[in-house]
């Protein structure tokens, strides 16, 4: 039953990024075209996308919740269902920033987000395995939870920067897509504060330490220094004189150098280094 | 420098007492200027955010290069040439030379982590403020000194080790680490744990997932394969249609002349044996077969010699679910004072130590290996833990609140906004 929920999923993702990639591109002719209006047909179309979104949205939900129950543990061990929470919560970001704010290629984005972590989902063996004794605990859920969550902004983040550096660099819409990504990695850091906390403290209660140095707690810290540099930077100094100006090319930067330690954290720690935590590969 | 009088020596070394006394004010002045130079070094954000980067790219380093435990048994030489012959020369010098390969434990590393914390309270504490746009910064930068501090209590005052135990067997004490001694051999440290540990029972759950090994030939003379099968799933071999299947496995195998059916005799895996089904398209035929006796090939010909050969291995047991320590806890005179289970994610806290659960020994299954902690830094640890993502969530989510409500009564007010403006600059870096 879950694998056909994963592939309804992956199907209405793919087809929207098919539709929402050709809004943007329709949208963005138009407006070049000096034509600002949306007739009812492209309306219609921006409306089809997001119906996709939420249908979306609703299967990988659904995904989960009958893997959880055929499976008879919860679903947050391996690579690929922590992979499908970084997807959910890819959603979620849209979600949220949805209700804030919009410009062209925003669904696309998050289409192409979605789509992109489900096929690599795809390349790890999906069956169902049995949790190793050290997985058995109740902060399993709330501790992937928030990381996988934590990684889905980053990669929000990620998206957005690279929007903007390709697309929104010069034009209008530029400084929200700046904003938004900014805002993004703030949630993100925030989540992932979270979860290196409750990660600290379940290692307290499986391992005896909150904190021993292995690579993946080492990385998940350089993540967060990372992210954290930025993060003061804009706080104290942004908004002011030259700075403010400088501030939108250095949010893609770290956007793009914070994704990079995600990654790393994520499947360099698990592929190339010996750490506690390989079993998650 | 000094004027020389024929009358003065007095004059003259009254003089030199007061040039030394500019000189020594001079100087103290210099230090002070050289303090004030590095206080300002150190309150300013941009020398926390190079001090982030600096320690991230140490962690990196870290991470890269193999951390090595401590080993008394090893001497400088040969771990350095242990480096050498795993990096190459200059490398592996290098690596010997700032000690890489126990990075974190480092002095220059601790140097870093501690300057770090030095800065984050520079900088907090001359911005500090009674407003909301202090609050969430400076309870962040607590909760960092709070899991510092409760590290360092933790080095300073804490020990933790490792307790090995068989069933049945007791311990009143637990290895904490290993030294060299004067004559080269190496001692194992032990500590007193204050009470008596008896392990009297240690047991192992698994999951229903146990596999049986056979070496299968779908035919006399043909190549053989190794499978893995479940009890209950017929699996096909080869291309004829035939199927086998393991009915049931027995670790102890014993034939009961009294109930005239198969019995296992005990749970030890003493003369393991499985009863498999083969189908093949001529008819079906069900058989035990046995690890320690390969009965079709004592007779020579195989005990079916047209279908599938078949040579059973062994009983692979299913992957571990959980284990579990039974305890009774005895304190000084003798007196059981307690009975606990200790289990992964389960640990037990005795007096001020807390035993967890980490591992056993997979030959004998009998004995249990403790981790014994005693870390008296965890509540602050813990405290920081909580206030850090709170102070996050107040500076993001909290605080532009109140500034949009600044920003609104600001408005209707008609205030001067410009001595907002430079009291904000005051603020920055």
């Amino acid at each position: 039953m879950h694998e056909t929920f994963w592939q309804i999923a992956f199907g209405i993702f793919l087809g929207g990024l098919v539709l929402a990639a050709g809004h943007a591109i329709i949208t963005t002719a138009r407006r070049r075209a000096g034509r600002e209006d949306s007739p009812t047909w492209l309306s219609g179309l921006r409306w089809l996308v997001n119906l996709a979104l939420v249908a979306g949205f609703a299967a990988l939900s659904a995904f989960i919740v009958t893997r959880w129950v055929e499976s008879g543990y919860p679903p947050f061990s391996n690579m690929p269902e922590s992979l499908t929470w970084m997807a959910w919560g890819l959603c979620l970001v849209y979600f949220v920033s949805r209700g804030f704010v919009h410009f062209p290629g925003l669904e696309a984005a998050a289409c192409l987000g979605v789509a992109a972590i489900l096929a690599a989902t795809s390349l790890f063996d999906m069956a169902p395995r049995a949790l190793m004794p050290a997985l058995r605990s109740k902060w399993l859920v709330f501790h992937v939870l928030t990381c996988m969550v934590a990684y889905g902004a980053f990669f929000a983040a990620f998206l957005l920067a690279l929007l903007w550096l390709l697309i929104w660099r010069k034009r209008e819409a530029g400084s929200v897509v700046d904003a938004l990504s900014y805002q993004t990695m703030a949630f993100g850091f925030l989540l992932l504060t979270v979860g290196i906390v409750s990660g600290a403290i379940w290692a307290r209660q499986a391992w005896g330490r909150y904190w021993g140095w292995d690579p993946k707690e080492t990385w998940s810290l350089i993540t967060w220094f990372v992210y954290g540099i930025y993060l003061h930077y804009r706080l104290v100094k942004g908004g002011k004189g030259a700075a403010a100006e400088r501030l939108p090319m250095l949010n893609s930067i770290f956007a793009i150098l914070g994704f990079g330690a995600t990654l790393f954290t994520y499947f360099g720690v698990n592929f190339l280094l010996p750490s506690l935590h390989s079993y998650a590969g | 420098m000094s004027t020389v009088s024929a009358s003065g020596e007095p004059r003259a070394a009254s003089h030199g007492a007061s040039e030394l006394k500019l000189e020594a004010r001079g100087s103290r002045l210099a230090a002070r200027a050289l303090l004030a130079r590095w206080w300002r070094t150190l309150r300013s954000v941009r020398f926390a955010l190079i001090l982030m980067a600096i320690i991230a790219v140490a962690c990196i380093i870290g991470t890269l290069v193999k951390q090595e435990p401590y080993d008394p048994n090893k001497t400088v030489a040969q771990s350095v040439a242990q480096s050498i012959g795993r990096y190459g020369r200059p490398l592996g010098l290098l690596i010997e030379l700032l000690d890489l390969n126990r990075l974190y434990h480092t002095w220059w590393f601790l140097a870093l982590l501690s300057l770090f914390v030095a800065s984050t309270v520079a900088c907090t504490v001359p911005r500090l403020r009674w407003s909301v746009r202090s609050i969430g910064s400076a309870a962040v930068h607590l909760s960092i000194v709070l899991i510092v501090a409760g590290a360092l209590a933790k080095g300073l005052a804490g020990s933790e080790g490792v307790l090995t135990v068989a069933e049945g067997e007791a311990s009143d004490a637990f290895q904490v680490g290993q030294e060299a001694t004067a004559d080269g051999r190496v001692r194992v440290r032990t500590a007193p744990l204050g009470f008596t540990l008896r392990l009297d029972d240690f047991d192992i759950e698994r999951y229903d997932a146990a596999r049986e090994v056979l070496l299968v030939a779908p035919a006399p003379g043909q190549p053989q394969r190794e499978e893995r099968l479940l009890i209950g799933q017929p699996t096909p071999i080869g291309s004829g249609g035939t199927t086998i299947e393991v009915l049931r496995y027995v670790p102890h195998f014993v034939y009961s002349l009294e109930e005239k059916k198969v019995i296992s005799a005990s749970d030890q895996p003493i003369n393991p044996a499985i009863q498999v089904r083969v189908k093949t398209p001529e008819g079906e035929r069900t058989r035990w077969l046995y690890a320690r006796h390969d009965l079709d090939a004592f007779h020579g010909h195989g005990a079916a010699n047209d279908g599938p050969q078949l040579r059973y291995l062994g009983h692979l047991p299913g992957p571990v679910k959980s284990y579990t320590s039974h305890v009774t806890i005895l304190d000084a005179h003798g007196n059981e004072t307690r009975q606990a289970a200790i289990r992964v994610n389960e640990p037990l806290t005795v007096g001020r130590y807390t035993i967890y659960q980490s591992g056993f020994d997979p030959r004998t299954e009998r004995s249990s290996t403790l981790e014994v902690v005693h870390d008296p830094g965890v509540p602050f640890v813990f405290a920081g833990f909580i206030l850090m993502p709170l102070g996050i969530a107040f500076v993001f989510y909290i605080q532009p609140l109140f500034r949009r409500k600044a920003g609104r009564e600001a408005q209707t007010c008609h205030r001067d906004t410009e001595s907002a403006e430079k009291r904000n600059q005051g603020d920055g870096v």
